[in-house]
């Protein structure tokens, strides 16, 4: 294990300590049980502090935890009493919750020599966790695999098929993984940096969620080997909407949002210039509302959140909002956040994270 | 439509301030473009093409003083590049063009062995234009320039002996001279990528107003002071020094490590000034300009004093802790740029923020 490693080793546990100390109050409790839907979002505080919010529909805050680091992607699971935020790379814990508080948080963590990429989701059933993580030391993409039902333990680990696994979705049938490979070689010694640009490659996978065997791997074209997909939603019928993240000049008009399905080639979406230069290069969220047949994308970056037919692909609606990220499906409709401080339709004294998760 | 009502209670509250305005703002992106990104790249032309006959003329001339020459030229370079190099919009985003001038960190230091291989074997491939622009980043650039120069082996530069190591390197200098014209030509004044600089609009892919081209301007501060911190310091400075990496460090061959950092630092502050960006700032807080500057002012001074090898600098405990204070130096300038000058202007909630997640 090496310094940095035992550094982070000991950051943890002075986290894990005061944890213990923000666990759900009964008015949280009483306020929790009047809600038709919960959802949790990572923050940052104005004083610089990290932290985990649950928030009604209208973005009523309900209750908050303590985080160790900044938080990112949420999975939760109707099946599991736990919902999960991971934390943003190259930090290594993640903290599982009870939305219905009936249980206390667990702070787990990966092996040393791995760190999370932010995002996870649970089987079908919610015994297990997989989450997006980096063996750094070789950069290769892997899965890791947590027993939900004992504290998180870590149970082993397969290929995500790239390089940089981003976010990670269960399909419809909860056999298959979809991940989503950025293709970006990071390494915790240079926090922040893109180590090979040069030659990233970026794909969506198909994985066997019980063997790890990898079933499809669908790869960008050379032409757009700077363009990094990140984050995706997948509709009922296991059509999966992405976006990304180019890393190339904002001249050059990249395709940000794609869609591919098991055995389908994956597209490219025909966008407007307006709407193509609204992201900025930069998708930072997806998600589906199934119901109405929608689906959203985000960009803080350029402040828009595009509304598109899941059939069509057409533009439904656009959107121009400051530093707009999260999204989440709500019951007619989809919920939105910034980093301003806006929830749905409150606003609070802090910076939201790029992701919304509903966990009840 | 329910989606429409809700999203819209959402846009009602998040109209974003406008302090400044648009002539304000027009005038910040001219005063930088002619003022910091035309001379700058030109300035890195204008090297590129005086490294490139240097070293053709110490091919064809080989001999100690014509070698110092172009190590001299070589260092030159590196310095006009460390000025600009974190301005990273337009044309040196695309075909790795970033990559083919200075690839780095390299972590496992497969650019250092691939040009070892070549040299080793010859590789005729490296030693023409055409033929290297084909091959990896990695010994296109700086990084193979400098073990050419003033790797193992140098000295052979001085006589016949170094032919084939002198024509790598004249083809890596052709290479910056290239590329270097490219950024230099994609940005005069009649071009489209300076008329998209000074003119945000709609469907303008750098900028739509004059928010998102102030957000571009700090935001390329502040992820140049932290590359600069993380990436460039990061790379050999560690918590303890029993875990510093001196032979991590950039250009620790030429001794240039701390020059290319306070280069670089001078380039920021370069683009700060020019920009003026700080008379958009409400009146109550324009002293932000100045206390930004004192911050840079601060990290530069203490890297004048550290203008020695890197190596030396890690074993001294004097020098060791300037270095850590030089960090700080770096955080701080960050933090009021990313935090104070950034929120009163109305911009993004920090830069690091939607960074690649």
């Amino acid at each position: 294990m090496n310094k940095l490693e035992l550094d982070r080793r000991a950051f943890l546990l002075g986290a894990g300590a005061s944890l213990s100390a923000s666990i759900l109050a009964k008015p949280a409790f009483a306020k929790l049980k009047n809600q038709d839907a919960v959802f949790a979002s990572g923050f940052k505080s104005p004083n610089g502090d990290f932290g985990l919010a649950l928030l009604s529909k209208d973005g009523d805050l309900i209750q908050s935890y303590s985080l160790p680091a900044r938080g990112h992607g949420i999975a939760a699971n109707q099946n599991s009493n736990w919902a999960i935020i991971f934390a943003r790379r190259p930090e290594n814990f993640a903290l599982a919750f009870d939305p219905k508080t009936h249980f206390e948080p667990v702070l787990f963590s990966t092996p040393a020599d791995r760190h999370f990429y932010g995002h996870g989701t649970f089987s079908a059933d919610g015994r297990l966790l997989y989450s997006s993580e980096n063996d750094y030391e070789n950069g290769i993409g892997k899965i890791g695999i947590y027993d939900a039902h004992n504290n998180f333990t870590r149970l082993g680990e397969f290929n995500s098929a790239g390089i940089g696994p981003h976010e990670i979705i269960m399909m419809p049938g909860g056999k298959t993984l979809c991940v989503a490979n950025g293709g970006i070689k990071t390494h915790p010694q240079f926090p922040r940096t893109k180590l090979n640009l040069d030659s990233m490659r970026s794909n969506i996978a198909f994985i066997d969620a019980y063997s790890g065997n990898i079933i499809e791997v669908h790869q960008l074209p050379d032409n757009w080997s700077l363009l990094s997909m990140r984050h995706m939603a997948t509709d009922q019928k296991g059509n999966v909407w992405i976006g990304g993240q180019y890393e190339g000049s904002a001249f050059d008009q990249a395709p940000l949002v794609a869609r591919v399905s098991m055995g389908t080639s994956l597209q490219f979406i025909d966008l407007s210039s307006k709407h193509n230069v609204g992201f900025k290069n930069y998708i930072g969220s997806v998600t589906i509302n199934d119901k109405e047949g929608l689906v959203a994308l985000s960009s803080p970056k350029g402040g828009q959140v595009l509304i598109l037919d899941s059939q069509s692909g057409n533009v439904v609606k656009s959107h121009f909002t400051s530093g707009v990220c999260g999204l989440s499906p709500s019951r007619n409709s989809f919920i939105a956040s910034s980093e301003h401080g806006h929830f749905a339709q409150a606003k609070h004294d802090l910076h939201w994270d790029n992701h919304i998760g509903q966990v009840l | 439509m329910r989606i429409t009502i809700i999203l819209f209670l959402f846009l009602l509250s998040l109209v974003p301030s406008q302090a400044q305005s648009d002539k304000d703002t027009k005038k910040l992106l001219s005063n930088v473009l002619i003022e910091y990104i035309q001379p700058r790249y030109l300035d890195l032309h204008t090297h590129a093409q005086n490294l490139a006959s240097e070293t053709e003329h110490l091919c064809h001339k080989p001999s100690a003083s014509n070698l110092g020459v172009v190590q001299s030229s070589f260092l030159s370079f590196t310095h006009s590049w460390a000025k600009i190099e974190w301005f990273r919009i337009g044309p040196v985003m695309s075909k790795n063009r970033i990559e083919r001038i200075l690839f780095y960190p390299d972590r496992k230091s497969t650019g250092l062995k691939q040009v070892q291989r070549a040299l080793a074997q010859e590789d005729q491939t490296v030693t023409s234009l055409k033929s290297i622009t084909q091959k990896s980043v990695a010994v296109q650039g700086l990084g193979a320039l400098e073990f050419i120069l003033f790797g193992t082996g140098y000295e052979t530069l001085q006589t016949d002996e170094g032919s084939f190591r002198c024509a790598f390197a004249e083809a890596i200098t052709q290479n910056l001279v290239e590329i270097t014209k490219t950024l230099s030509d994609t940005w005069t004044s009649e071009s489209i990528v300076s008329n998209y600089w000074l003119n945000p609009s709609a469907e303008n892919p750098l900028f739509r107003n004059d928010q998102e081209a102030l957000n571009m301007l700090i935001g390329t501060l502040v992820h140049g002071l932290e590359a600069i911190r993380d990436v460039r310091i990061g790379a050999f400075l560690k918590e303890e020094a029993k875990f510093d990496r001196p032979k991590s460090a950039l250009m620790w061959r030429s001794e240039n490590t701390t020059a290319m950092i306070s280069n670089g630092l001078e380039g920021l502050l370069e683009l700060f000034n020019v920009s003026a960006i700080e008379t958009l700032l409400p009146e109550e807080n324009s002293s932000l300009g100045d206390s930004t500057r004192f911050e840079f002012h601060q990290a530069i001074r203490t890297l004048n004093s550290l203008q020695k090898p890197i190596a030396g600098i890690l074993t001294s405990e004097s020098d060791r802790k300037q270095m850590e204070y030089l960090k700080l130096s770096v955080g701080y300038a960050m933090s009021r740029l990313d935090n104070d000058m950034s929120q009163q202007l109305g911009l993004s909630a920090g830069f690091s923020f939607g960074d690649g997640d």
